[in-house]
């Protein structure tokens, strides 16, 4: 029996299962909510918040192995704590500095485990 | 019936209990029991999370000791969501979601103390009856899994994926998508077989996608994302203090108690589904059979004790398919399983008779945690409510990278971190359009078990097809399996979740 049989059988029912899906979704026009939706993300705040962390944590992820952890672990910190306003500069400073240690040092030591 | 095996089993209750009431392994479950209370109390983080933060270490130690950590991380966890629940109306985990339609309005009334206490104490009974039900079935149920083939195994593999899909969300169709999603994930890289690569466009594939980042990422991280992209601060409904035992309210629950862990245990043993929906189904039932059908929702002590009744003896139920068949019953029990494969114990019909008393072990360090909870509810739960002043919002980034370090850590390639990160862009995205993702972790956890033993069967019974498809246990199965199809349509909509 070979490689693909499951994949086929399986590919098969999510293309039957996802087409149910359209067109009922076009039955009740849909399609007429894709622009409202953008609308909704253009101009939502939690959508705009959740874009900005995402991009930095994607930024964060990207850049892992090519910048020393500490380092990454520090600029991640510092961008994010200071986007969600957790206090005055002097206060990210040092929470950014205590939680690069705690994720960039403490606990790979911890752990015994090599670094990205 | 192999009576010698069960009693074999149930005989060494005593043994296993000087192990599991040593020094070391108490100590274990302490830590254990805090990390627990900790990820259970913050939203955002989960039990899924910090077990999978934990396997690092755990691997480090004996494996009693290191199962010890796990579980007792597993339990606090989905007890100390309720208190969250209760005291914010924010669930700390999924599992107690249902909690926070009567706990939050008990604290508004004034009655934290009271509400947190029911928390407790069910917690606790449900994680004890959930397990006594294990430990009593477990040795019945290994038998007649030794009659599974391959053929029945799929078929298994096959009623959970449509049955989670059915029950975890509030579309049956939305939840089947996911699920067979899981089951492609599952399949990419190289295939048990022929050693063929499948969907390997990048050789970074041809390994396939590790399921301990893709649960911290579907579990983890859309968790954070979706908690952290809300504004609003978080307050408490009532003042902190020492929880109180409602003795009058918990005699008077006593039916519902059982019913609860029944609910529980018969949902965990579904592959796949776990806590988070036994809550609900649990919480619904009560609310039927209820005379106080008017309290549900301001306040009702009945509703709490179901929701966490069932979300802590799913536990149990979820122990059955993780140790008889290697299919894992929930998230939580799903990094259990990957612990136990690193470990070197393979679960599966065999389990019993190759490691008499294993499964004793296991069911008593539940039960150890079960007795943590109710002590650290009743004697922590002021200081646990105290936990929840500390900002999301410096908690929830150190978790995000604590997870990324977790993933790195799972495999100690790039490439872990970075599913994680994708999976947990995914797990939000299904959450925003709620779409249900444990038929989708369900799916990659089982898929390769699902593809190996179906092709198997095939070809074990290529020169007769009719033989394969006449064997007895395999026929219930099928009989079940569209049986489940049918009342899935018929009803359109899941319970679960709406």
């Amino acid at each position: 029996m070979g490689p693909g049989f499951l994949p086929l059988i399986l590919g098969l029912v999510l293309i039957g299962l996802s087409g149910s899906l359209i067109l009922r979704s076009v039955a009740s026009n849909g399609q007429a909510g894709i622009v409202l939706l953008c609308r909704k993300i253009k101009e939502g705040v939690e959508s705009r918040r959740f874009l900005i962390i995402a991009g930095w944590t994607a930024i964060y992820v990207a850049l892992i192995g090519t910048i020393p952890f500490l380092l990454i672990n520090f600029i991640y910190f510092f961008g994010i704590f200071l986007y969600l306003k957790v206090g005055r500069l002097l206060e990210v400073l040092l929470l950014s500095i205590g939680a690069s240690l705690l994720v960039g040092l403490i606990t790979p030591w911890i752990f015994d485990m090599p670094l990205p | 019936m192999n009576w010698d095996f069960i009693f074999k089993e149930w005989g060494m209750i005593p043994s296993k209990a000087l192990v599991v009431f040593s020094p070391p392994i108490i100590g274990m479950e302490l830590l254990g029991t805090m990390l627990g209370i900790f990820v259970g109390v913050t939203p955002g983080l989960t039990a899924v999370m910090g077990m999978a933060l934990m396997l690092g270490f755990a691997f480090r130690i004996p494996m009693e000791w290191g199962l010890a950590l796990l579980i007792a991380i597993y339990t606090g966890a989905i007890f100390s969501g309720g208190i969250t629940a209760t005291m914010m109306n924010i669930p700390g985990t999924p599992a107690a979601a249902a909690t926070c339609l009567d706990g939050f309005p008990l604290a508004k009334m004034g009655k934290a103390r009271e509400a947190i206490g029911a928390v407790t104490i069910a917690s606790g009974i449900g994680e004890l009856l959930g397990e006594l039900f294990t430990l009593i079935s477990l040795p019945f149920i290994f038998i007649i899994a030794l009659k599974f083939g391959d053929w029945e195994v799929f078929l298994a593999c096959m009623a959970g994926v449509l049955v989670c899909g059915s029950l975890a969300g509030k579309e049956v169709i939305k939840g089947w998508i996911s699920g067979i999603l899981g089951l492609l994930i599952a399949m990419v890289g190289m295939e048990e077989i022929w050693a063929y690569p499948r969907f390997a466009y990048h050789e970074v594939l041809i390994r396939g996608f590790n399921f301990v980042p893709a649960l911290i990422g579907l579990f983890g991280i859309s968790e954070v994302l979706v908690v952290l992209k809300e504004k609003v601060p978080y307050q408490l409904a009532g003042k902190p203090g020492r929880a109180i035992i409602p003795f009058g309210i918990l005699k008077k629950n006593v039916k519902n108690i059982i019913r609860s862990a029944f609910v529980g245990i018969g949902i965990g043993c579904i592959p796949g589904i776990g806590e988070s929906a036994s809550c609900w189904v649990s919480y619904d039932l009560a609310y039927r059979t209820s005379k106080r059908k008017e309290d549900f929702g301001k306040g009702s002590f009945e509703g709490i004790i179901a929701a966490e009744v069932a979300n802590n003896a799913t536990s149990g139920g979820a122990l059955i398919p993780t140790l008889v068949l290697g299919i894992p019953g929930s998230g939580p029990t799903a990094i259990l399983l990957a612990a136990l494969f690193i470990y070197g114990v393979r679960p599966g019909p065999m389990l019993m008779i190759e490691r008499p008393g294993f499964v004793t072990f296991i069911v008593l360090l539940f039960w150890l945690s079960a007795i943590m909870i109710i002590f650290a509810g009743l004697l922590l739960s002021s200081y646990v409510i105290r936990l929840l002043s500390i900002r999301r919002e410096i908690i929830l980034p150190i978790a995000t990278a604590m997870s990324i370090l977790g993933a790195w850590g799972s495999g100690f390639t790039h490439f872990d971190i970075i599913s994680a990160f994708a999976f947990g862009l995914v797990g939000y995205i299904m959450k925003v359009k709620a779409i249900p993702v444990a038929p989708m972790v369900l799916g990659i956890l089982i898929g390769n078990i699902a593809d190996t033993s179906l092709r198997r069967a095939l070809l074990t019974y290529m020169n007769d097809p009719l033989a394969m498809l006449v064997r007895p246990i395999g026929i219930g199965l099928m009989i079940l399996l569209f049986i489940m199809l049918f009342f899935s349509l018929k009803k359109k909509k899941g319970f679960g979740m709406s």
